[in-house]
């Protein structure tokens, strides 16, 4: 890999697309929780390989290649999202139960409730712990964030989706 | 597995996806290379009458016709190109090819070698075809470039640098400078140089016209330039890392500097070495800039690296970026420079190393 990107960094556009290509379903479905539509989702994984190739030169550890994919992935989806305040309703087809790792309290989650009850930061920590799984620690690097804020910020996320599915459940 | 995580990948994957990440890498491709058009103004062309007139190889006023769009536009990342023309180096060679099945007519114009690159100057044109998107582009299209000896030997020559392109919409005409191999160990040989394909670019796609554009010639003294190189090892730190500029090498086309320094391999668990992107490459790419339509220039006002020659800046020349160097070896490329007596490495805004011995 440390290879690739070099050879990426002299300019190399097909091994830059080796490298991109492990990474851009990621992308584009990290992309999709912000921006909730494929048309856009996939403007941002463009936009992602356009950025990236184009500042590749910045990348001073080639190790941490994937890591700053994904940051340039966040900045580009909520760039987006502020260009065009778009709204998607899902209709929701199933409700699951969660467990998480961190807490024994029992929660259930739907896709459309990740997508439209989690404000930007949230998502962005939401999938870098459970999509992503990033420990805390790199989630405060890659969001320049306080650790203790990263799991302050997390939790709350999570009580949202608690709260949302004790309201749903009350209403069934 | 998190819940969350399986819900996200439920999120359906779009077949076009991997295209969509082409189109974005080509965004970039071609903001490095392409060349929009620059009207040419009258100030322009009188000073290329001037350099003309200044010129002592026998360069008609055709030939500097042909390549004086690019070489007045600002346009142009590659410095030693622009020296070129400048200074008269080079030989005409004027030949004229027809490719009679795509209705393509190719002049050759000029052709320059030293021991590291050869630079030839062509422009095409068609009465049928449009040509804003043909390019023969050795970096990364389908077009290749080879050598063919008397004895029939054919050896391909590898890209150096991205070259220069530029497209007369009026004269529906492309003007390109290529930079390749060079072909210095052919000196007093009959040779045959081939452009074999040309490259059609869009946004789409890239094609391929197949053709071969030859042109034969005898290569003489005058088509090459010399080099100096100057042996100096001399050692520096910088940002604790210790560079040693094994020597400098000075031609017409290219000033360039050989380092090797304690930050430019890096060894992987398994044992096997790379070359790293060393500190000192860092510090000499921050001043680069990638300009839409005009290939890379230098950012003005940004800390880089620079030489420094009778008290003039002599700039980068970052479209060699791609040259490859030996492992643990970095070739760091400026623009030509003509009085070598006082040259000094400017690294940063305090770091100066002279290259004198």
């Amino acid at each position: 890999m440390i290879r690739l990107v070099h050879k990426a960094q002299k300019g190399n556009d097909k091994a830059f697309l080796k490298l991109f290509q492990q990474y851009e379903e990621d992308i584009y479905r990290m992309a999709y929780v912000y921006v909730k539509n494929e048309s856009d989702a996939l403007d941002v994984v463009q936009e992602v390989a356009y950025r990236s190739f184009k500042k590749i030169n910045t990348l001073k550890s080639p190790e941490y290649f994937k890591t700053w994919l994904i940051r340039i992935a966040i900045t580009c989806s909520l760039d987006l999202m502020r260009k065009n305040k778009k709204v998607v309703h899902l209709k929701p087809e199933y409700q699951e139960r969660i467990g998480l790792e961190e807490e024994d309290v029992p929660l259930s989650i739907t896709l459309e409730e990740l997508l439209e009850q989690l404000n930007e930061h949230e998502r962005s920590i939401v999938l870098l712990k459970f999509y992503e799984g990033y420990s805390f620690k790199e989630i405060s690097e890659l969001v320049d964030m306080p650790l203790g804020s990263v799991k302050s910020v997390l939790y709350r996320a999570l009580a949202k989706l608690r709260k949302e599915f004790k309201e749903a459940d009350f209403y069934e | 597995m998190s819940n969350i995580k399986h819900e996200i990948e439920k999120i359906k994957i779009p077949k076009n996806l991997h295209e969509r990440t082409k189109l974005g890498v080509k965004q970039v491709k071609q903001e490095q290379k392409g060349k929009s058009i620059v009207k040419r103004s009258l100030a322009a062309a009188a000073i290329l009458i001037g350099i003309a007139g200044l010129s002592f190889t026998p360069v008609g006023a055709a030939v500097k016709e042909a390549y004086d769009k690019i070489f007045e536009s600002e346009k142009i990342d590659d410095p030693g190109l622009k020296a070129v023309l400048k200074d008269g180096h080079g030989q005409a060679i004027t030949q004229t090819y027809f490719d009679k099945k795509h209705d393509i007519t190719v002049h050759f114009e000029n052709v320059i070698t030293d021991n590291k690159e050869t630079k030839l100057l062509v422009t095409f044109e068609s009465d049928t075809k449009n040509l804003k998107n043909y390019a023969i582009d050795l970096f990364e299209g389908f077009s290749k470039m080879y050598v063919v000896t008397a004895g029939g030997e054919r050896k391909e020559l590898d890209n150096i640098g991205w070259g220069s392109r530029h497209y007369d919409k009026k004269e529906n005409k492309v003007i390109t400078a290529l930079s390749f191999d060079s072909i210095k160990e052919y000196e007093g040989q009959a040779i045959r140089l081939e452009i074999e394909n040309i490259t059609i670019w869009s946004y789409q796609k890239t094609e391929k016209m197949k053709t071969v554009w030859p042109v034969a010639f005898t290569l003489d003294k005058s088509y090459i330039s010399d080099v100096e190189t100057v042996a100096l090892n001399k050692e520096f730190s910088y940002k604790n890392e210790t560079y040693t500029i094994q020597k400098v090498e000075y031609s017409e086309l290219e000033t360039r500097l050989v380092i090797t320094g304690t930050d430019m391999i890096y060894i992987d668990q398994f044992g096997d070495k790379y070359q790293m992107k060393s500190k000192l490459e860092h510090q000499f790419l921050n001043a680069r800039q990638i300009n839409r339509g005009s290939g890379y220039t230098v950012a003005e006002g940004k800390s880089g690296v620079f030489l420094r020659a009778s008290g003039e800046r002599i700039d980068p020349n970052f479209s060699k970026g791609e040259v490859d160097s030996e492992l643990g070896t970095f070739y760091m490329i400026f623009a030509p420079v003509e009085d070598r007596s006082n040259v000094v490495l400017e690294i940063g805004e305090d770091l100066k190393v002279s290259l004198n011995k």
